[in-house]
């Protein structure tokens, strides 16, 4: 297990229930990305990870899906210097200019920072609207995966998920 | 008429339920003069916290696993009539959704109590969490789990934050680990009985007082995908268009005039609700139209032949225009006819407190209708929506309906017996 991810582990951001329900049992688990990204100690590593895998010589922009992914955008933007931009999933804003806070530009390279990936398609919207707007998507980082689809997803897209964490299949903290 | 009925009857207090009801209007209110006390929101939990505050000393109360409160002054009579509601509402909602169903139950089982009546079945105030569907997707969770209905994918549902419902339920102070089993003992519930604003015309309409519940429509719902061809729209000529946007429009106009006639003979409303084109624009002839149908009637078979005719036109009119359409099932749902005892019962009760009263369907799902589901007799009484609106801070009633409607419930409280 990674440092981050014992950390991750031990914030008590994985929640965990097995419950008996009418037709079945349910085993689930949930990532409160707000106990990481509220703890500023913990924030800062993670911030730190992510910013020794990227260079303001190979991205121009981090871009992050609101709301969960903005303390991530902004903590790497403050480590490593590179501009940060928002992007407003699941609303219907008509054009994309709307939809993103913060400018990508045209030929811009963007990395994707996630703060908790599942099936993906909030990332593959990401890196749509980013297209349409003239940028590139290189990276795409996640803090966790769930291992539900997002590999996958991502990769169909053209794109590779590079998560911090990658909670295994069969999930059982 | 006997005094011990009267004796109860007496003690019924609309300023109180009143005063009750702006109480509660304060926990989760907003700016707009409405309320959100979404499911298992800290809003949710200190309006239980109230209502368990206003119960006096004689009574027996438990929360179940799931945060659902039952109370009673006769733990162990054999058999007994629970009656309450739910305290959650929509986003801005009315003050009156759920909350009336609870003040006024409470106030019905305390007159009951307080009386020196001795019921067949001493009544118990049951106030079931989240009934409504708004941030989990997922109607009537608290009474389902009470009964033992719960499924896997309900409680694994997520709000729009990612929060998964067992997770909220474990946030509020809950351990719902095991929610196979009913948590109240149904072997010795008599009926249940609740109160709810009809969130409908009709009563007001109709100078009526009380809506006796008969039924609970069940809906079946489509979603319909029309697809043509994106066109651009300056450079093509009418005649070549495969329009799906205007093929569905006309296709939604046609189910309003299935539905409007069939009503006219039969028990039946139909809504589309919404229409989605995708990628839609000023500048092009639209080629994929999605939009939704809800058909609900109390009669499952006369709305399955109106669905049918619907189908039937909706296929007609993409023959005709040249476009096609898909149809996926999202769901088909019995009606529930409600338990003709009670439902006799309350209209009894009705005449004697000289109420203007009727008989009529509900045309929402709500708490009582899960118990009717699982065989226990279930009984509802509506009060007017003035102007016919819910879900909005705007809600009301009369002061009227509520006294009557608690009043009626008091003596179906006292007088409902079966062999």
């Amino acid at each position: 297990m990674s440092d981050i991810e014992r950390l991750i582990r031990e914030s008590g951001a994985i929640k965990r229930g097995r419950f008996t329900l009418s037709n079945a049992e349910l085993t689930d688990y949930y990532v409160d990305k707000y106990a990481f990204e509220t703890d500023p100690e913990l924030l800062g590593q993670i911030a730190d990870q992510i910013s020794q895998l990227l260079s303001p010589e190979t991205i121009d922009v981090l871009a992050g899906p609101t709301l969960g992914a903005v303390p991530l955008v902004t903590a790497v933007s403050l480590e490593t210097g590179i501009d940060a931009a928002y992007v407003r999933n699941g609303e219907t804003h008509r054009g994309t200019q709307a939809r993103i806070e913060g400018t990508i530009g045209k030929g811009n390279r963007v990395a994707i920072v996630e703060d908790v990936s599942a099936t993906g398609q909030t990332i593959v919207e990401t890196a749509r609207l980013i297209e349409e707007t003239g940028g590139v998507t290189e990276r795409v980082i996640a803090v966790v995966d769930r291992n539900e689809g997002a590999a996958s997803l991502v990769s169909d897209a053209g794109y590779e998920l590079e998560p911090l964490v990658q909670l295994p299949d069969g999930f059982d903290a | 008429m006997p005094t011990t009925i009267q004796s109860a009857l007496d003690r019924i207090s609309v300023d109180r339920i009143r005063r009750r009801l702006d109480r509660l209007s304060e926990i989760g209110a907003t700016a707009d003069g409405g309320v959100s006390r979404p499911a298992y929101s800290d809003a949710e939990t200190e309006a239980f916290a109230y209502i368990r505050d206003q119960l006096s000393e004689g009574y027996t109360v438990r929360e179940d696993s799931v945060g659902n409160l039952i109370a009673t002054r006769a733990p162990e009579a054999d058999r007994s009539i629970h009656t309450g509601s739910h305290l959650d509402t929509v986003f801005n909602g009315g003050r009156l959704d759920g909350a009336l169903g609870v003040v006024s139950s409470l106030e019905a089982v305390d007159a009951v109590y307080e009386s020196d009546a001795d019921p067949a079945y001493p009544p118990t105030l049951t106030v079931f969490r989240a009934e409504e569907s708004a941030r989990f997707g997922h109607h009537t969770v608290g009474s389902r789990a009470g009964l033992g209905l719960l499924d896997v994918d309900t409680f694994a549902a997520a709000d729009q934050n990612g929060v998964p419902l067992w997770r909220a339920v474990q946030n509020a102070g809950f351990r719902p680990d095991n929610l196979s089993e009913p948590s109240i003992r149904l072997d010795r519930v008599a009926a249940f009985l609740e109160i709810h604003i009809e969130q409908g015309r009709t009563l007001e309409e109709t100078d009526t007082d009380i809506g006796v519940v008969s039924s609970i429509r069940g809906p079946v719902r489509h979603r319909f995908t029309v697809t043509g061809n994106y066109d651009h729209s300056g450079a093509t000529p009418m005649t070549m268009r495969r329009d799906a946007l205007a093929a569905a429009s006309e296709m939604i106009v046609a189910i309003e005039d299935v539905v409007g006639d069939a009503a006219a003979d039969g028990d039946v409303v139909g809504t589309v609700g919404t229409i989605d084109p995708k990628d839609g624009a000023i500048n092009t002839v639209c080629g994929e139209v999605v939009f939704p149908l809800d058909l609900r009637s109390a009669d499952a078979e006369y709305r399955d032949t109106v669905e049918s005719t619907v189908v039937d036109e909706i296929e007609r009119i993409a023959a005709d225009r040249d476009v096609e359409v898909a149809s996926e099932l999202i769901d088909r749902t019995a009606p529930v006819a409600l338990d003709a005892e009670v439902v006799s019962t309350l209209e009894s009760a009705a005449e004697s407190v000289d109420t203007r009263y009727r008989r009529m369907p509900s045309g929402g799902g709500h708490d009582a209708m899960n118990f009717q589901r699982t065989g226990i007799p279930a009984g509802m009484l509506f009060v007017p929506s003035i102007d016919g609106v819910s879900h909005h801070p705007d809600e009301e009633t009369t002061t009227r309906a509520i006294r009557d409607a608690t009043r009626t419930l008091t003596r179906t409280l006292l007088q409902y017996e079966r062999p």
